[in-house]
């Protein structure tokens, strides 16, 4: 009797442990580019003289960056650094930022805007002030 | 006699160059001022229903441009800047889907038609253009709801897009997980753009 009632719950863990292992292939879990290890590191014009070759967009792409530089431009939690390099920041909370400032920033980079000649990048966290 | 006539002649030639210099440059520096309105943080969205699942994604960070004098409109979004509810469905998106690594992007050049930027009231117009997607390009029109508040410009719409069309393959194993036709919503709320 006891024999039977331990090999259930032996199988209904492992089911769970199988159920749980195929749902975090399935679904794995997003980026968190914050806690990732950077990629590359270049200066925000460097990045944007880089980004201009359109067949640098597969080196950079989805890629993250450390990029560093003067802040331009300020709307809300985008930044422009050195006239060519959007960051879109996650969180400027606790950060003072104005432009003039030198920064160094953390993101993911998704790619280079022909129209307006500016590099993007998202999910961005401040490294340095 | 004759020299004074000359004379008076170059004279006069010269002030009519100049008026008509004057004239241009102040109305070009007049239309200059608020001649184009931009969104940098323009909102694209696409939606697929499915019985099986729906797929939602977002781009919040697209830019749109728009000539207010011709109604021309310029749209440049990024691929990679999608945000779907699910890493995976982000993966197969641009990985599989729209190749993002060799189409980065998608465009919309096109013309608001009938604009009229001065209008106050709101307007629905149809914006005829082209649309770029995965290296195929579209003529579309679509039709816009443009609403002016102050000196910004705040247009939206939907619009259908059939994923056949852009050259999209969807494995046979997840055809009945996408739609054939998805509806994308775009709202873009431009302000006065200086050079």
């Amino acid at each position: 009797m006891g024999n039977r009632k331990t090999r259930l719950l032996v199988i209904g863990l492992l089911l769970g442990v199988l159920i749980v292992i195929v749902y975090k292939t399935l679904y794995p879990e997003h980026r968190n580019i914050a806690a990732q290890s950077v990629d590359f590191i270049l200066s925000a014009n460097e990045l944007t003289q880089e980004m201009s070759q359109s067949e640098m967009a597969k080196k950079y792409g989805d890629k993250v960056i450390h990029t560093y530089g003067r802040i331009s431009a300020i709307t809300g939690n985008i930044i422009t650094l050195e006239d060519g390099v959007v960051v879109n920041l996650l969180d400027i909370s606790g950060h003072v930022l104005e432009i003039g400032d030198s920064i160094a920033i953390k993101g993911r980079c998704i790619g280079y805007d022909d129209l307006l000649e500016e590099v993007k990048l998202d999910q961005a966290s401040i490294i340095q002030e | 006699m004759p020299y004074f006539w000359t004379a008076l002649l170059l004279l006069a030639k010269r002030m009519i160059k100049h008026t008509f210099l004057w004239i241009s440059i102040l109305i070009f520096s007049h239309e200059l001022r608020a001649q184009k309105v931009i969104s940098r943080q323009g909102h694209v969205a696409f939606f697929s229903y499915t019985s099986v699942e729906n797929i939602k994604a977002e781009n919040n960070q697209v830019l749109g441009i728009v000539d207010l004098q011709h109604g021309d409109i310029a749209v440049s979004m990024l691929m990679n800047a999608f945000i779907f509810e699910k890493a995976l469905m982000r993966e197969h998106f641009n990985e599989s889907y729209v190749e993002s690594d060799i189409f980065p992007k998608a465009t919309f050049e096109g013309t608001i038609q009938d604009f009229d930027a001065n209008q106050q009231e709101d307007q629905t117009r149809i914006v005829k253009g082209n649309f770029s997607m995965h290296g195929v390009t579209k003529e579309l029109e679509i039709k816009a709801r443009i609403e002016h508040v102050n000196e910004n410009y705040i247009i939206s719409g939907t619009f259908e897009a059939v994923v056949k069309d852009y050259e999209i393959k969807i494995p046979p194993l997840l055809a009945g997980n996408i739609a054939k036709t998805v509806s994308v919503d775009f709202r873009f709320e431009c302000l006065p753009y200086e050079d």
